[in-house]
């Protein structure tokens, strides 16, 4: 009897901690595209009123912020600094492929990323302050977006790993 | 008296089992998803079904051997 209501109980915490875990996905999703935002933001002016090279300005950058996609910009400047055979674009693709399997980043800012990474560094400071403008809106809709999505399915997700954990426990009761 | 026991037990799972159909299924539906929802639903009635069909297997053999219709 004991056992049964001990593994009950265990398989209850483990559901809710679950639901808990897909729930703060959402809510990390939010964090990380405000942190690209500021990253974004700093490089912008690093690249286009200071004019530092592309791999110390990301450093700069990327100072005091944390988060997945300062990992990314980390790698970025590694490989640009490291190993001078990459183009810059390479380099951009092979630093997104690896953070692609993050469960904290969304398609989407994968794929305005990847278009940005295409066009960085290749005109000239109005154009590039352009395209930083473009990025920006386009990464503020995504969070917006991203914010809907957490309303809706972050709560879903809470009570629903609860529930679940209890079906669990008590049909196997 | 052993069987009257376990048969309280199983219509107490069930009605525990209605109780947390009906709250996902709200929640779900709340959330937009009333596929899952639906989905839900069914799989409950068919876990319900599942334990109980040995009962109703027992009704059909008692009305059986009550009326004679071997």
């Amino acid at each position: 009897m004991f056992l049964k209501v001990a593994s009950s109980i265990a398989i209850v915490v483990c559901c809710t901690l679950l639901g808990m875990h897909m729930a703060f996905r959402y809510k990390q999703r939010i964090y990380n595209i405000r942190v690209l935002q500021s990253i974004l933001a700093n490089l912008e002016t690093e690249i286009v009123y200071y004019s530092t090279f592309l791999s110390q300005a990301i450093r700069n950058s990327i100072k005091a912020l944390d988060g997945d996609w300062k990992t990314f910009f980390a790698e970025v400047a590694d490989i640009l600094e490291n190993k001078k055979e990459y183009s810059l674009t390479e380099a951009w693709a092979k630093s997104l492929n690896k953070i692609q399997k993050s469960p904290y980043i969304g398609k989407v800012e994968l794929d305005i990323m990847y278009r940005f990474g295409l066009q960085l560094g290749s005109s000239d400071r109005q154009n590039q302050q352009k395209y930083f403008k473009i990025v920006q809106q386009q990464l503020k809709t995504e969070e917006e977006n991203a914010r809907q999505l957490h309303l809706r399915y972050g709560k879903m997700y809470r009570s629903l790993g609860l529930l679940l954990g209890l079906g669990i426990a008590i049909i196997l009761f | 008296m052993e069987e009257t026991k376990v048969n309280i037990d199983i219509i107490f799972k069930i009605a525990a089992i209605g109780i947390l159909v009906a709250v996902v299924n709200h929640v779900l539906i709340r959330a937009g998803r009333d596929e899952i929802a639906m989905l839900t639903t069914l799989t409950g009635v068919v876990i319900v079904l599942l334990m109980v069909v040995n009962l109703i297997n027992d009704l059909f053999n008692s009305v059986r051997s009550i009326f004679r219709l071997y």
